[in-house]
């Protein structure tokens, strides 16, 4: 018997035409590790939040779902509540207090325990998640990190048999998405608490996981080991595959055949049985303008006198009709350099240039109207209506287009993004993939000639983030140019020319896309380091797919 | 410093028996031993030496209300020079000094109980009686500087955007507004969030304790019977009237050796905040010295 069952589980919400599950049957033994993954929409938030009675959403429902053979309603409060930990998404939201202690000491609080109890739990937690250093801080001072690592310390006080994680880490940096799933990595190991994680960034967790469940509209269409994931979805779901770890695509572009490499020294193994004759892709050289639309010289600004310097000496030059991507660590500055460039805040010393002119020839309103324009790392800021369409109108009004040629402008957008569902609804009903394109649509009624994108791949699954890259290229093609500061090596790797490395306040490294990754050993995306020492120059995995296949198998 | 190691109860028990004799008795040898106890406190705990703008903001103050008094009050003997046909007298003056000595005395120590009961420790005692207003005003302080970043990187974003761009009064008013309503339908959004984070982890379920990470030690109930002992005399001495000084017409105070004892009473009582402070520098240092 399972600890946690479920059993033809069908949910029908409100105003849902479709139920959002279909008839969802699995059971998880103690100690397990289960990944739910699957499209943005597919129901497996729905299917956790069904699973922690406490917040489970109203609708029509059929179908049992038991906690240790005991059917959910009959479940006692206090052993649901505290022995199904759940954590959502956003760390901001569920943080209730204003002091790391007090937030510590919320849940076991509101469980009655003793003072000493609660005393001991807190300092069971703080010792156990490393928490010391900010354990006397305010909630508000902690970085996004931090603050997802105090959420999960927080249902740990209850000491939870099982965690059910609704996409713990899309609001992370890589860095902070890696230390989490290493504390989700130990908590299971450790502890033995079983976990049920919906998730699309699967890199880092499928080599933890025994099994994987996939669903397709509310319908489980794949349960099983975590190495068939695979196999399974190279085959069926092109989409979603883009979304695995680089050695498992690679094997499914291959084609190969038994259990599928999930790490990237397995991925290197799978590389070394095919032969390595000819070393480098062929690359044509993209051709650019020499005419810089951005031209940063020795710039330098701090918040504040007092502050220290964000941006130091910083030079930079982005090139007309290209993208440019500037990866680095957090807090590195990026996020202050775009808004230098786009004007929000003036550097006190150097030169900021934008198509030749210094920034500050232009007017503020001139700026705005189709010079640059800027989409923030938070979708929801772009946002001021009611609706996406007059967001969008909006948008055409400050740009002083009015009347039929206004509807026409909105249409074109609409088909290009494909939105044109979205039009009507409120921009803060969209679903976090949904919201980006209906904000980026915003952003290039515009008309910027230089897009800025703050972290444009942010939560975004595998299907919304080969979406967006279609977007920007057809965006690229009308001659915008584009600067993004990202973390996402891939999709730097994918849809750049030029990229550089921002770091201590500077581009330290700055180059073709090519050059950048391929001389880089540890920021550099998956399928450089698989090939990496083997073959000089492929930075993503169709090209290392079509080295191996070009140079043939070796052995068997 | 050495007030991190005393219970909150105690600190707000102490501060409030400092404060209170001072801005209810008229007698000016409290106001300065209040004034002073302040500084002393204030010159031993404040990292840095107070700003200019600070100082000359507080000497501004000071010298207004003592100007005030004069200006309206004409009673006393001794008449100093006439103003528009008033007479301006060194009573009336001096009632200035003693109600600008207040003002300044409660402002300080004002700000040493901001220093010495953070809101925490506020909460962490008003948990003890009221645990639901307790938890509530722990969840609005977090949410203030939330709602604060919120709509900076909202407006940011829009100005940005060209919202705010026309420089037209119009434009920047509806802007304004549509940013406003965007931020009120943020914050809803976030609340059902967080309300549905705080039924996951158990809040609503009966029995609910308050938890409190100061422990009230035997000497802290020791600090705290002497100051509420000390108490009980002062009033007992205030409300005797043996405390009590007059302005007009002329200046007099009551005298004997039950005023007196009052008075060093009350110096003693402001002075141990930095009595305590003091003992404790010179401690470390003389414990660094040994080491």
């Amino acid at each position: 018997m399972g600890l946690l069952q479920v059993e033809n589980l069908t949910f029908t919400y409100p105003d849902g035409e479709k139920p959002a599950l279909k008839n969802v049957s699995f059971a998880l033994s103690e100690g397990s590790f289960t990944i739910v993954c699957g499209p943005s929409g597919c129901g497996k938030s729905t299917l956790l939040k069904l699973l922690k009675k406490e917040i489970a959403p109203f609708g029509q429902l059929s179908g049992e779902r038991r906690y240790l053979g005991k059917c959910y309603e009959e479940t006692e409060p206090r052993v649901s509540c505290s022995q199904i930990g759940y954590l959502a998404q956003d760390p901001d939201s569920q943080i209730v207090m204003d002091a790391v202690w007090q937030e510590l000491a919320f849940a076991p609080e509101n469980l009655g325990m003793k003072q000493e109890t609660i005393r001991s739990r807190v300092a069971e937690m703080v010792a156990y998640f490393g928490i010391e250093a900010w354990f006397h801080k305010k909630t508000e001072q902690l970085s996004g990190g931090q603050k997802q690592l105090l959420n999960l310390a927080s249902v740990m006080t209850l000491e939870p048999r099982v965690l059910l994680l609704d996409e713990p880490t899309a609001q992370l940096d890589p860095i902070a998405a890696g230390d989490f799933f290493a504390m989700i990595g130990r908590l299971h190991r450790e502890l033995g608490v079983t976990v049920l994680i919906a998730e699309h960034r699967l890199e880092e967790i499928l080599p933890m996981a025994d099994r994987v469940l996939f669903l397709e509209e509310g319908a489980v269409s794949y349960d099983g080991p975590a190495d068939g994931i695979g196999r399974y979805l190279n085959e069926k779901n092109q989409g979603m595959a883009a979304g695995l770890p680089a050695s498992v695509r690679l094997y499914g572009m291959l084609k190969e055949s038994g259990p599928a490499p999930l790490s990237v020294a397995e991925g290197q193994r799978m590389v070394k049985r095919y032969g390595n004759e000819i070393r480098t892709v062929e690359t044509e050289e993209s051709i650019t303008s020499d005419k810089p639309a951005v031209e940063i010289r020795e710039a330098w600004f701090r918040y504040g006198k007092k502050g220290t310097d964000v941006l130091r000496d910083t030079s930079l030059t982005v090139y007309e009709g290209e993208h440019y991507c500037l990866l680095g660590g957090n807090g590195s500055g990026k996020t202050t350099l775009l808004s230098v460039i786009c004007g929000v805040l003036r550097a006190y010393a150097g030169s900021v240039r934008l198509f030749g002119q210094p920034i500050r020839s232009y007017r503020d309103g001139e700026r705005n109207r189709g010079v640059t324009a800027m989409l923030p790392q938070d979708p929801k800021a772009v946002f001021v209506c009611d609706t996406v369409r007059e967001d969008w109108e909006l948008a055409c009004k400050t740009m002083g287009i009015t009347g039929a040629e206004r509807n026409r402008a909105i249409e074109e957008m609409s088909s290009k993004l494909g939105t044109a569902g979205l039009q009507a609804r409120h921009p803060y009903d969209l679903s976090g993939g949904e919201q980006q394109k209906a904000a980026l649509g915003k952003v290039l009624l515009l008309r910027p000639r230089l897009l800025l994108l703050d972290e444009p791949t942010k939560g975004l699954d595998a299907a919304y983030k080969t979406e967006l890259k279609r977007i920007l290229s057809a965006v690229k093609a009308e001659g915008t140019t584009i600067l993004t500061v990202t973390h996402d090596a891939e999709f730097a790797a994918e849809c750049a020319d030029r990229a550089g490395l921002f770091f201590d306040g500077d581009v330290a490294v700055s180059g073709t896309v090519r050059e950048v990754f391929s001389n880089n050993a540890f920021y550099t995306t998956a399928a450089c380091r698989i090939a990496r020492g083997y073959y000089d120059n492929p930075i993503t995995c169709e090209e290392v797919a079509k080295l191996c296949l070009g140079n043939g198998r070796v052995t068997s | 410093m050495a007030y991190e190691r005393i219970h909150p109860a105690v600190l707000v028990a102490y501060v409030l028996s400092v404060t209170i004799p001072a801005m209810f008795s008229l007698n000016p040898v409290l106001h300065i031993a209040a004034f002073s106890g302040a500084v002393l406190f204030l010159i031993l705990t404040e990292p840095e030496p107070p700003k200019v703008r600070t100082v000359l903001w507080l000497s501004g103050l000071f010298l207004l209300v003592v100007a005030v008094n004069p200006l309206f009050s004409h009673r006393g003997q001794t008449e100093l020079f006439f103003l528009n046909g008033h007479a301006i007298t060194l009573e009336s003056i001096l009632y200035g000094v003693r109600n600008a000595l207040c003002v300044l005395s409660v402002l300080l120590w004002c700000r040493i109980f901001n220093q010495m009961v953070s809101s925490e420790k506020l909460l962490a005692l008003l948990g003890r009686s009221f645990p639901k207003t307790a938890l509530l005003l722990s969840s609005s302080l977090r949410l203030v500087p939330l709602l604060r970043n919120r709509a900076s990187q909202m407006r940011d974003t829009q100005k940005e955007l060209g919202l705010y761009g026309n420089g037209e009064m119009a434009d920047r008013i509806t802007g304004g507004a549509k940013v406003f309503s965007m931020i009120v339908t943020w914050s809803l959004d976030h609340a059902t969030a967080v309300s549905s984070s705080m039924k996951a982890r158990g809040y609503g379920l009966k029995g609910r304790t308050t938890y409190t990470p100061y422990r009230f030690r035997k000497a802290d109930a020791l600090r705290l019977s002497l100051i509420l002992a000390a108490d009980a005399v002062l009033i007992g001495i205030l409300a005797s009237g043996k405390l009590a000084f007059q302005f007009y017409p002329a200046l007099s105070m009551e005298s004997g050796p039950v005023t007196m004892f009052g008075l060093i009473l009350y110096c003693l009582l402001v002075t141990a905040a930095a009595f305590t402070e003091g003992k404790n520098r010179i401690q470390w240092d003389y414990y660094r010295s040994k080491i």
